[in-house]
């Protein structure tokens, strides 16, 4: 079984709640606020690229836009994959959170 | 976006997503300066891309990999579901392979010639000996000339023509294994309207490719292998012919299969078309034959015939030391 990175897991959770908004700027705003920490534009298009590879994402080209400098954007959808490994991710979460006592912050 | 910003953006990102970054850059642009002021917005897209290239590079090198990568595994299954032309990609990528290792093979045995005619300091001549109106332009092959001219001769066992025999099947290798690589390079499934398979762009690209790694194999020879140098003098009009033969049966071996593989007129008549590249083919194969042979019988007749001795003439006043250093 191979699992997520953590940078594709992040990618492809913002990818799903976009639904159909999901393209670089959108992706980027989300995951930047979602972690706390502004994300590159290519740090956001390298793993949409080995979702994509690995068949969890599909892109579908845009239409261009005058705001974009007549540019079209690229949306990325989730697949029957992606989302099988999502939940799969979110299995293996469940698995070792629930069995482990909950983390004290003076652990650290 | 400034012009150096988009030619550093332009030629880091690989083409499916070149559009996409910029028009973001270009979307995310405007909320910055309106944000800060326009050096504050220079210096973020220029952090912004500094910090993205790292990301933009790697993704653009696993595409490209992956390209690969995928063509090679595509035409797998296609092998799997009993497709035909599916042998001619993966052939050809091993065939560059093998190619590669006799390029070093034949690179190290040359530079052990190049060190033992070093040994003549450049005062003898390697020459062929016989009446001059019989010897053809095969045993030119032989001819490698050196400073000076000479006196007594030392003979000895020349291996160039096997070095020559060689470097043209290297050359006929490295054709056909171009020209596969090239096929394998039709097949792409890109998005790009130019990359599509059998597009113009993509045949002129191509065909460019492929001249250009005969121009490239033929630079290297003269420039890595001075011993070849004579290669390019007049008198090798016919293994220029020979390498033109070679490079238009390359490419006309490879247009059939570029129909027979991207043609929806090929895969209606699939047996026409492959009978076509088969008689192609064969075409090419025994042209080649042909030469090879009449190359091998030319050779062994002159030299059987005519008593052609490759020699080294030594000057006048060489004395025994270089004799022997010649002949170590």
């Amino acid at each position: 079984m191979n699992l997520l990175s953590r940078s594709e897991e992040i990618v492809l959770l913002a990818v799903r709640q976009l639904q159909d908004n999901a393209y670089g700027v959108t992706i980027r705003a989300l995951v930047s606020e979602a972690t706390g920490y502004p994300w590159s534009i290519g740090a956001v298009y390298a793993p949409l690229y080995r979702l994509e590879r690995k068949g969890l994402a599909r892109m579908v080209p845009g239409e261009p836009t005058p705001e974009r400098g007549g540019r079209s954007k690229i949306y990325y959808t989730l697949t029957p994959e992606g989302r099988k490994a999502l939940l799969r991710i979110k299995r293996v979460h469940d698995v070792l959170w629930g069995e482990a006592k909950p983390v004290q912050v003076d652990e650290m | 976006m400034n012009k150096l910003g988009q030619w550093v953006l332009k030629s880091c990102l690989s083409r499916e997503i070149r559009d996409a970054v910029m028009g973001d850059i270009d979307e995310m642009a405007p909320v910055v300066t309106r944000e800060e002021d326009s050096s504050r917005a220079k210096i973020w897209f220029w952090r912004h891309l500094i910090r993205s290239l790292p990301f933009l590079l790697a993704e653009k090198l696993q595409r490209k990999l992956s390209r690969l990568h995928g063509g090679t595994t595509w035409h797998g299954q296609e092998i799997k579901n009993g497709a035909r032309p599916s042998l001619l990609p993966i052939a050809g990528l091993s065939i560059g392979l093998a190619c590669c290792l006799t390029i070093l093979a034949i690179t190290r045995d040359l530079r052990n010639e190049a060190q033992f005619v070093d040994r003549g300091e450049g005062k003898g001549v390697v020459a062929v000996s016989g009446p001059a109106h019989l010897i053809s332009p095969i045993p030119a092959l032989f001819r490698h000339p050196l400073k000076g001219t000479g006196g007594s001769q030392v003979e000895f066992e020349h291996n160039m023509i096997l070095h020559a025999r060689r470097l043209l099947a290297i050359e006929f290798v490295i054709m056909l294994a171009a020209g596969l690589v090239f096929v394998n390079s039709m097949k792409s499934r890109s998005r790009c309207r130019n990359h599509r398979s059998g597009s113009r762009h993509l045949i002129i690209r191509s065909l460019g490719f492929v001249a250009a790694i005969y121009l490239l194999a033929r630079l290297l020879t003269y420039l890595l292998l001075p011993n070849f140098r004579f290669l390019f003098e007049k008198q090798m009009l016919l293994y220029w012919l020979i390498a033109f033969w070679l490079l238009v049966g390359g490419i006309s071996n490879i247009v059939p299969a570029i129909v027979l593989s991207v043609s929806t007129a090929a895969s209606r008549r699939p047996r026409k078309f492959a009978a076509l590249y088969l008689a192609f083919m064969a075409v090419f194969i025994f042209g080649t034959l042909l030469i090879v042979r009449q190359l091998v019988h030319l050779k062994d007749s002159q030299m059987a015939r005519n008593g052609i001795r490759i020699s080294v003439v030594l000057p006048d006043d060489a004395d025994d030391r270089l004799e022997s250093r010649i002949l170590r």
